[in-house]
């Protein structure tokens, strides 16, 4: 039996990191910026890539290099198949969604996310430390490339069943991701993400037993005391999400990182109204209006993300909290407006401190 | 060295290790007892017994145990609800549950005396009885009440589901309070909130109530062995509630199907609903709970009348085997369960904590 700092100790050495912290890939808050800055503190760094094109993802990657020779993940979505079309409920849905934005035009619900395959081809020409993966299990034949290249596959799980499932799918890591987390929750079948909520105080344990795959703990941890106490449930590390989003790195607009601050744990919602996924966010007026009684249901992913669309970029223009896509996890008030080195230097330091 | 922390001082206690109060029967002198004599503080959720029977109680329990114990109550025991719930409000919902009646082979229930306790009535009863510790759910007592207990030297011991509700437990003029994550069995406690909008993970509710407040913080959820003590006091806790895994014991007064329950595959597979008391509570899944929880929200009968009306289940539903129509409550935790025995649970708890804390604390070489 290993002891807490040498089993994140063995953890950091296998992935070339100093500090057992992850910056959790954040589809559209992944300024390499901020990346940059996790890595040459000794954290991992990691860009959600979801919403990018190949070349994008290249010119991700290529940015990091240029700022950092520390290793990096590269996250992508397993896709569903694509959902079944109901024209007059999504018309009710761009009927509610012109309240809060321009008027939403029928074709708004075709956008797509980038083609998967392209994408997973980037991600094995940009050959990062490790991809991850979420909603799901990457194909065997991608897997298996991922393995002749040696790049570490790391599963993005929020059950113990899916911890399982991804062990015996081949995954090199578990993420463990617990409901206190910000922004989309992982789980591989859509319908039950509400209903599978675990909080990461009950998953982790239950992973760590269940699994023999070093296992990465996340949802709500912002401090060291978080850091502390994921290792001393048996986490190898931590990784850290809205807990960056308010470094300057990170670039996300002023007013949803400084509603973060202002965030009490119980002022987020999780809630399908941005993409048709379920996510944590913070509890603006859009989200409370469109999971009040009466709203209509959100539309299927990724059909309701389109039709938000040119909501969201209409309150990114503005910078209105209330109508951009501003997700927080459990833990957003204790992110701090400072550099990200400074936040991964204090995590480690705090988490040490803990468990000396 | 982890047991000294301010809550075993103020406690007097010698582990920082709380067992919760189980209400519906499920508490037990000789767990609480137990528990107490072990250097834990043992509990007794008393919100469904008269005021003569928790005058017995803590008499009791003061001949079992010359160790400081806890008894609970419920602030809140009736949803406003109950204000217009009369006959014809009865017969609406027994209708509704006329099927599982039938199928139990039950004659559909009559409108009762009394649904539950009142709470004006226990709590001077409990001040009478002074127990060394009284800790509460679902609201803060008066400040008469509060009063009364610091005066006859009556610990208090609040319990939140938020950050505010710690704040208001503090200002108050409590000694101390409970943190409970959404990971934990039973009620949800909430007061300052609906329960279900509310539902917080541990990692994120306990560093942040330990910033809010002065006074001791007890995490309660998802813990159930020695590791996660160990995770529990690191990230910031005073003392740890275990409930599940000592509800779990032979000792509690929990029915034997309920324990055989909690130690089976499908203990991991836990649900919020209303379907058993009309609040909110962490139970294993449940067929009967589930076609409940898809009902209107309206359906469901007001607390306590809808705990009323399944607890005359109760008794054929234990012997015709039909556990799903018995509140099952089970926290997060369940698969960690290891212990049939409160004493072998207890002193399980005390090495693997000495053990994790001594792991986290060997020398190797510092990262970073």
């Amino acid at each position: 039996m290993s002891t807490t700092l040498e089993r994140s100790r063995s953890f950091c050495a296998r992935y070339g990191l100093r500090v057992p912290v992850l910056l959790a890939p954040m589809a559209g808050a992944s300024a390499p910026s901020l990346s940059i800055a996790v890595a040459n503190a000794g954290g991992l760094a990691s860009c959600g890539a979801l919403l990018m094109q190949p070349a994008e993802i290249e010119k991700w990657a290529a940015d990091l290099r240029a700022g950092s020779n520390g290793p990096f993940q590269l996250n992508l979505w397993v896709p569903d198949p694509a959902p079944t079309r109901d024209p007059d409920h999504e018309s009710r849905v761009r009927d509610f969604l012109a309240g809060w934005g321009p008027a939403v035009p029928p074709e708004a619900g075709d956008a797509t996310p980038p083609d998967f395959t392209a994408q997973c081809e980037a991600l094995l020409a940009a050959g990062p430390g490790a991809v991850s993966s979420v909603m799901g299990l990457f194909p065997p034949a991608f897997v298996a490339r991922l393995k002749e290249r040696r790049i570490a596959w790391f599963a993005n799980i929020s059950t113990v069943a899916e911890a399982r499932a991804a062990e015996d799918a081949g995954a090199d890591v578990v993420v463990a991701q617990g409901m206190e987390a910000g922004g989309h929750r992982g789980c591989f079948d859509s319908r039950t993400a509400e209903a599978q909520m675990v909080g990461l105080f009950a998953l982790l344990p239950a992973v760590v037993d269940a699994v023999n795959v070093p296992v990465v703990a996340t949802g709500g941890i912002a401090d060291g005391r978080g850091v502390a106490a994921a290792l001393a449930l048996g986490a190898s590390a931590a990784q850290v999400g809205t807990g960056f989003l308010r470094c300057p790195e990170a670039k996300i607009s002023a007013a949803w990182a400084n509603a973060l601050a202002e965030t009490a744990p119980e002022d987020t919602m999780v809630t399908r109204a941005f993409s048709g996924r379920a996510g944590r966010s913070i509890g603006t007026k859009f989200v409370r209006a469109a999971m009040a009684e009466g709203a209509p249901k959100s539309a299927p992913y990724p059909v309701q993300r389109g039709l938000t669309a040119q909501m969201r970029a209409a309150g990114q223009k503005a910078d209105d909290l209330q109508r951009i896509q501003a997700w927080a996890g459990q833990a957003a008030a204790l992110a701090r407006a400072e550099p990200a080195a400074a936040v991964v230097q204090r995590l480690w330091e705090d988490a040490q401190a803990l468990l000396r | 060295m982890w047991i000294d922390t301010p809550a075993t001082r103020l406690l007097k206690i010698q582990y920082p290790i709380i067992q919760g109060p189980f209400g519906g029967g499920a508490s037990s002198v000789e767990l609480a007892a137990t528990v107490s004599n072990l250097g834990g503080l043992g509990s007794f959720g008393a919100q469904n017994l008269t005021p003569a029977e928790i005058r017995e109680l803590v008499a009791f329990m003061r001949k079992q145990t010359a160790a400081p114990f806890a008894v609970n109550l419920w602030i809140d025991n009736a949803d406003a609800g109950m204000a217009t719930f009369d006959n014809a409000a009865f017969a609406r919902h027994a209708e509704h549950l006329k099927p599982v009646f039938d199928s139990l082979g039950l004659e559909p229930p009559t409108f009762p005396n009394q649904f539950g306790q009142a709470y004006e009535e226990q709590v001077s009863a409990l001040i009478d009885a002074v127990p060394p510790a009284f800790s509460f759910v679902f609201g803060i007592p008066s400040s008469e009440v509060l009063l009364a207990c610091k005066k006859r030297g009556v610990l208090t011991i609040g319990n939140a589901t938020t950050v505010d509700e710690a704040q208001a437990i503090e200002e108050a003029g409590v000694d101390m309070v409970v943190a409970t994550g959404a990971e934990a069995g039973g009620h949800r406690v909430s007061f300052l909130h609906a329960a279900d909008a509310v539902l917080m993970g541990n990692f994120s509710l306990l560093p942040q109530v330990r910033k809010a407040v002065n006074f001791p913080v007890i995490i309660a959820g998802g813990i159930a062995n020695g590791q996660g003590i160990a995770a529990a006091l690191t990230l910031g806790a005073d003392a740890v509630q275990i409930g599940t895994a000592f509800l779990a014991c032979e000792e509690s007064g929990a029915v034997a199907p309920h324990r055989a329950a909690l130690f089976s595959d499908s203990a991991n597979q836990t649900m919020l609903t209303r379907a058993f008391t009309g609040r909110l509570a962490r139970t294993m899944r449940s067929d009967f709970a589930e076609r409940v929880s898809m009902q209107q929200p309206s359906e469901i009968a007001p607390y306590p009348a809808q705990g009323w009306l399944v607890r005359q289940l109760r008794a054929a539903a234990i012997e015709q085997s039909r556990i799903d129509l018995l509140p099952l409550y089970a926290g997060q935790s369940a698969s960690l369960l290891r212990h049939h025995h409160a004493a072998d649970l207890f002193h399980s708890l005390v090495t693997e904590t000495d053990e994790a804390f001594r792991k986290a604390k060997a020398r190797c070489t510092p990262l970073g």
